[in-house]
């Protein structure tokens, strides 16, 4: 108890010397492990960590869905999304902001980042909102927490990497994203509707599409709807592995992008270098977090945690609420990523102890991550927009995600009151 | 100093940027023979695993390079330029120390698996070249935060005006 105790803070002093997470995480776990057992046991377990990690197939899906997702964003198949979107909703008040989430949602189902999503929807969307004459803050709102969508709509990088540290099937997983994905756009358009409502100056109406444009412009989306069917539905139909989907996927994004002439050659190596680092990002912090993790494994911290819930003879319901609650704060001032990794193998296993659903419990992991790129002051998705559009100050970009906020706190509530709709299509489809 | 960096830096993108392409080519064709001609490519599975980790390992040290790896600005941005300069010294040499003493073990573990002859089981591949590669990369990755710590080399300059370069935190 003491020791898995001393660790997490033995990681958190490191981290806020600005050591790299991954660093702060395989130092503490490997010293922990040396005072535990012995230096030499460290040794091995730290080598065999990095060795399994490295030399496993199966990681092989990180790097391609991050391709994926970065070629998909460089083809520009968000501005024939955006069009769609706004052909249906546009002429509504806040219809440009609805589009904009609608949009994002398409995206986010064949690109698995919600930065990279918010990222893509700010150069779409943001200049027609302004043009329209939308308030920033609804602008900004709309498209930092519609891209969070990207990482709750399948295919996602976070998904993947819970189901990598709580060892659960990516295609259950993924399957179980859809349906929230949904009630997430559901409740963020009516976060929209609840703006304009409130201030109908925020959002004027675009002009009407006749049924003829909605149609040639749903005809556009081609693109988008073959690679999402035939990625999740190959996973689905038991055609092929999430890595094998997700290479078809990566060679689909190409073939678009150069396709539409936007990548030239040099392009393309900019992006698999990106797409490369990012994968050496991700394979450093979960090493990290594995080397951490095996270090927790030997202290009787999660066992301890176990016994200090359930001494307290709280509703196992009450359980995850606290924890979705410690989630949301902690995000509000950590980065994301490093949370859950740090974490997810502190509860997991208490989650799992109390009979919940580790899909479930991975769908709501997801929503508090959410949470957390929208949240002031340090939501990833927030600065994104701000480094994108440095004429609208941070503080406006802050008001206006404070609806979104509230429709996620809402969604994560229903999604905790009901677990059959996350759980549902994995049911029906494993 | 900066000058051999920059090469070695572009040699590793070319390396990194075309193991990457080849992953993605190499398990596209595979699963496209296995559904077209019910011939899937022998060995691909041994392949992606051998090259994935030369993905990996040769991404570690560039993402080091470019001040990309996961760290916490949360005492960091409350700080002086001065005491923010002592701090990012102190990170890279104690993580420049850790990814050394890391580089060693593995060097180790890589002599001990050209000593065992181990192989792949289909291609009969030998695993200990990868494996010292592995060590290798870990050691620049060390050398890399020593010399950034020592001044030897210059901080990556942050990107942050454009937000594409945010997807290296890959959420």
């Amino acid at each position: 108890m003491i020791a898995g105790t001393l660790g997490i803070i033995g990681i958190l002093v490191l981290a806020i010397l600005r050591v790299p997470i991954a660093l702060s995480m395989g130092i503490t776990g490997f010293v922990g492990l040396a005072l535990l057992r012995s230096p030499n046991s460290a040794m091995a377990s730290v080598v065999n960590t990095v060795y399994d990690t490295g030399f496993q197939y199966s990681l092989a899906v990180i790097p391609l869905f991050v391709l994926m997702g970065n070629f998909v964003t460089r083809a520009r198949m968000s501005q024939e999304l955006y069009a769609a979107a706004y052909s249906f909703v546009g002429h509504r008040k806040g219809g440009l902001a609805m589009a904009t989430v609608v949009a994002c949602a398409g995206f986010g189902a064949i690109c698995g980042s919600a930065i990279a999503t918010a990222a893509t929807m700010t150069r779409v969307a943001h200049p027609e909102m302004k043009k329209y004459g939308y308030s920033d803050a609804l602008a900004t709102g709309a498209i930092a927490s519609g891209g969070t969508l990207g990482i709750l709509i399948p295919p996602s990088s976070l998904m993947i990497i819970y189901c990598i540290i709580t060892e659960q099937n990516i295609g259950k997983m993924f399957a179980a994203g859809l349906l929230p994905g949904i009630l997430a756009t559901f409740l963020y358009l009516l976060a929209i509707r609840y703006t304009v409502w409130r201030d109908p100056e925020a959002g004027p109406a675009g002009s009407r599409i006749p049924w003829m444009g909605r149609l040639a412009a749903l005809r556009d989306v081609w693109g988008v709807l073959v690679l999402f069917i035939v990625v999740m539905g190959g996973i689905y139909g038991g055609f092929f592995t999430s890595t094998e989907a997700a290479s078809i996927g990566a060679m689909g994004g190409l073939f678009f992008a150069v396709f539409r002439g936007k990548l030239g050659w040099r392009d393309v190596k900019d992006v698999l270098l990106e797409s490369a680092r990012t994968t050496a990002i991700l394979f450093a912090i979960l090493m990290g977090a594995l080397i951490f993790s095996s270090f927790l494994n030997f202290t009787e911290l999660p066992n301890a945690l176990e016994s200090f819930v359930a001494s307290f003879g709280l509703h196992p319901i009450m359980v995850i609420i606290v924890i979705c609650a410690l989630y949301v704060v902690l995000m509000s001032a950590l980065e994301e990523l490093s949370v859950i990794l740090l974490t997810v193998p502190l509860f997991f296993p208490l989650v799992v102890s109390l009979g919940f659903d580790p899909i479930w419990f991975g769908i709501l992991v997801v929503c508090v991550v959410e949470i957390g790129m929208i949240s002031p002051p340090v939501g990833m998705n927030l600065f994104v927009i701000n480094a994108m559009i440095p004429e609208v100050s941070i503080t406006t970009v802050w008001r206006g995600v404070i609806p979104f906020i509230w429709a996620d706190l809402l969604r994560l509530a229903i999604l905790i009151a009901f677990p059959a709709i996350s759980l549902f299509l994995p049911n029906l489809l494993f | 100093m900066t000058r051999i960096f920059a090469l070695l830096e572009e040699i590793l993108s070319w390396i990194t940027a075309s193991v990457l392409f080849a992953i993605m080519t190499l398990t596209f064709i595979d699963v496209a023979t296995r559904g077209l001609l019910q011939t899937p490519v022998t060995g691909a599975f041994e392949v992606t695993e051998l090259l994935l980790v030369v993905l990996v390992f040769t991404s570690i040290p560039l993402a080091s390079r470019a001040g990309q790896h996961i760290a916490v600005d949360l005492l960091y941005s409350f700080t002086g330029k001065r005491l923010q300069w002592l701090m990012g010294s102190l990170a890279d040499l104690l993580t420049g120390v850790a990814i050394l003493g890391l580089s060693w073990l593995m060097l180790n573990r890589a002599i001990r698996v050209y000593n065992d002859g181990v192989y792949t089981a289909v291609l009969n591949i030998r695993y200990w070249p990868f494996v010292f590669y592995v060590a290798f990369m870990i050691f620049l990755m060390g050398l890399i935060h020593l010399l950034l710590s020592l001044r030897f080399l210059q901080p990556a300059s942050a990107t942050a005006d454009d937000s594409d370069d945010k997807q290296e935190f890959g959420l």
